[in-house]
């Protein structure tokens, strides 16, 4: 037996005893780091969902605030045709009518287009057409009249008449007068109608 | 207790440690016994090595041991004292190498010994131990008498040269005469200069006589280290075995000798690690329970909190679904109403101010192109930037540092009185310039005084242009700024 040997034979409870809390504490060790990965995946995991859950009330939060503070001058905007199913026939009679009331001569013409969707300036992001299915774009409808024998001060009242009483939001988007005569001048006027349709079927007409 | 054995010419002698004090013992106690020899076959020599490093080093000095000194187990090489440099340091060239030769007599104590052994030093080995302090000159011989002997040595530049032990037969001038005969003999070898003046001694001895009796040999006795003394009451040995204990190199028995030492101080190691790793191991467990009980503590929480923010959230849901349209569709609506329509510039005010421009009676309007100059493009009909009634899409408004509403683009043209002369003309035009540029707004684009100012004039007898001749219209076209958008309240303004 080798004086190494001997050694190792007179020490050999104490080494064993050392390597037996090694190994108990290297299992002890392992198992703890095991034990905490697990929590901190379940912290992690559970912090994610809190985070998530938290972005989601801040959106709805303010979704709310929303309409909390704007429902009503919505309310007054559908009521006055701009959203929902575009009245096209009652603009082109509520024109007419217009025109009869404020006596004119019968020199009225007019040709209602097509509507078209349109991207507003500054729209949300989820608005207009880039929504897709989710919500109907806004259309644009424009109304082209035309005027002759007409004076600049009747041509304004009977414009500023016409948006009093239409069931429907518009701007004036051009009018060219021409044609000086002693009965007045030609007007050509073109108006915009915007109207922002509530489901994505009525929109289908877009050209 | 830790115990030394002293091997001595006289025989073996116990002694051990209590209070401080060194006290001769009949048996050791429990525990390693340290043996420190005194002998007279300690030997001594020195080898000069090759830079060798690492196993082939320890493998020539085995050889060299084993060839030197073949008939004893008991020799080992003594530290190198002084190296000058790193390289001496690892692989130093001169080597000491220290055997005791008295094989049988170590064997025997060593067998009747019933103890553990920690090691075997010599007097020689320690003394050179020793002389390495670097308060004592680096030549120095090292004269320690016993009872019935005394130890002679002489270090050269700290390394052992020589160790001698000769009998005490004379007193102390005897005794002197021995260490003037080692250094006749070191003078004789040319270990020594003949005539190199007064060698320094160091007496390991309270003798006054011998210390007086070297002092008149031309040798200069010096006193021992404070270090030393403090070790010791009256006999040096002491010092030898106080450095024993500590167990420095030149340690010369086998490791065969030595298992029940080595074994202990492994069982002692091997506990302490033990316990060190338990507790370790106790305590990186305590701080995980700890750091476990915190992330539960956290998981619970934050779970109470998601619960929470998910209950606050479907109330806030079930508040928003109470609302019969979708938040994109309100967003869409008000902001068409705010961007398309409130922005709109108001053709009525525009025109009102056009009106207070011309100020003219005289002046009527033969075209009149007014235009929501959305998308944006030359007011001026000449201009081959486009119509403004073009049917292109309603583009979003063109990006400026102050988002403003929409603005508008006016062309107009006005039919002059007829009969004026050039300078009525330019006069007239440039009054209606000046007015309108005083709009709030508007960028004048095309101004036909401007126009005029610059074009040819003809007059004269050459060519005369004729009142009749002159044209008859002038054409101005501009655009207007929309207002800021914050300007713009919604709802304020009239559905």
């Amino acid at each position: 037996m080798s004086d190494l040997t001997s050694i190792l034979r007179q020490s050999k409870t104490a080494l064993a005893v050392l390597g037996g809390t090694a190994l108990l504490g290297l299992a002890s060790y392992f198992a703890l780091a095991a034990f905490l990965q697990k929590d901190q995946t379940e912290l992690a995991s559970v912090q994610s969902e809190k985070a998530a859950s938290e972005t989601d009330l801040t959106a709805k939060q303010a979704e709310l605030a929303m309409f909390k503070s704007n429902f009503s001058r919505f309310e007054a905007l559908q009521q006055k045709g701009l959203v929902g199913v575009a009245k096209r026939d009652d603009w082109v009679e509520d024109l007419v009518r217009a025109h009869q009331r404020a006596k004119l001569p019968l020199t009225l013409g007019y040709d209602l287009l097509a509507p078209r969707a349109v991207v507003a300036a500054n729209a949300a992001p989820n608005a207009g057409v880039a929504s897709g299915a989710t919500m109907a774009p806004v259309e644009l409808h424009e109304l082209d009249v035309s005027l002759d024998s007409i004076h600049e001060v009747e041509l304004v009242q009977f414009l500023n008449r016409y948006q009093d009483e239409v069931r429907g939001r518009y701007r004036l988007q051009s009018c060219v007068l021409s044609s000086p005569r002693n009965s007045g001048l030609s007007a050509n006027c073109r108006l915009y109608f915007f109207n922002q349709p509530l489901t994505p079927a009525s929109a289908a007409r877009t050209p | 207790m830790k115990s030394i054995l002293h091997l001595t010419v006289d025989g073996a002698h116990f002694w051990r440690k209590a209070s401080g004090q060194w006290l001769p013992v009949e048996a050791p106690d429990k525990g390693a016994v340290w043996v420190v020899s005194d002998l007279a076959e300690e030997s001594l020599t020195e080898i000069q090595i090759p830079r060798l490093f690492g196993r082939d080093r320890s493998n020539y000095i085995d050889r060299q041991l084993k060839s030197r000194f073949p008939d004893t187990p008991y020799k080992s090489m003594l530290a190198a004292a002084a190296p000058t440099s790193l390289l001496d340091r690892i692989a130093p060239r001169r080597q000491s190498l220290l055997a005791l030769e008295a094989k049988d007599r170590v064997n025997d104590a060593l067998d009747e010994l019933k103890a553990d052994v920690a090691g075997v030093w010599t007097t020689s080995g320690l003394l050179a131990q020793l002389g390495t302090e670097k308060s004592l000159p680096s030549d120095l011989f090292l004269v320690m008498p016993s009872p019935q002997t005394m130890r002679i040595m002489f270090l050269k530049d700290r390394v052992p040269i020589i160790s001698r032990m000769v009998r005490d037969s004379g007193g102390a001038v005897a005794l002197v005469a021995e260490v003037v005969r080692t250094l006749r003999h070191l003078e004789n070898t040319k270990v020594l200069e003949r005539n190199g003046g007064r060698r320094s001694v160091l007496v390991l001895s309270q003798d006054g006589d011998l210390v007086e009796a070297i002092g008149a040999e031309q040798l200069t006795v010096i006193e021992a280290p404070r270090s030393w003394r403090k070790m010791t009451s009256d006999d040096f040995k002491f010092a030898l075995f106080e450095l024993a204990m500590k167990s420095p190199p030149g340690q010369l028995a086998p490791l065969m000798r030595r298992t029940g030492f080595i074994a202990s101080r492994v069982r002692t190691a091997a506990y302490g690690l033990s316990a060190a790793t338990a507790c370790a191991s106790i305590g990186i467990l305590a701080n995980g329970v700890v750091q476990i009980q915190q992330d539960q503590a956290m998981i619970t929480s934050t779970k109470d909190t998601a619960k929470q923010v998910a209950l606050e959230l479907a109330g806030t849901s079930k508040a928003i679904a109470a609302y019969p349209v979708s938040v994109d569709i309100l967003k869409s609506t008000l902001q068409i109403e705010k961007d398309e329509i409130l922005a709109a510039p108001s053709m009525d005010t525009q025109l009102r101010r056009l009106s207070v421009a011309i100020a003219d009676p005289s002046l009527r309007i033969s075209r009149l192109d007014w235009a929501v100059n959305s998308p944006p493009t030359s007011p001026c009909p000449s201009d081959a930037a486009g119509a403004p009634n073009s049917d292109a899409a309603v583009a979003p408004a063109a990006a400026e540092t102050v988002p403003r509403g929409l603005g508008s683009r006016i062309s107009f043209e006005l039919t002059l009185p007829a009969g004026l002369e050039t300078k009525a003309r330019m006069t007239l035009m440039e009054g209606v310039s000046q007015r309108l540029v005083s709009i709030p707004g508007l960028t004048l684009q095309q101004d036909p005084a401007k126009v005029v100012s610059v074009a040819s004039l003809t007059g004269g007898v050459r060519k005369t242009v004729s009142v009749d001749q002159a044209p008859t219209t002038a054409a101005w076209c501009f655009i207007i700024a929309g207002k800021p958008t914050n300007a713009l309240d919604a709802n304020k303004a009239k559905p």
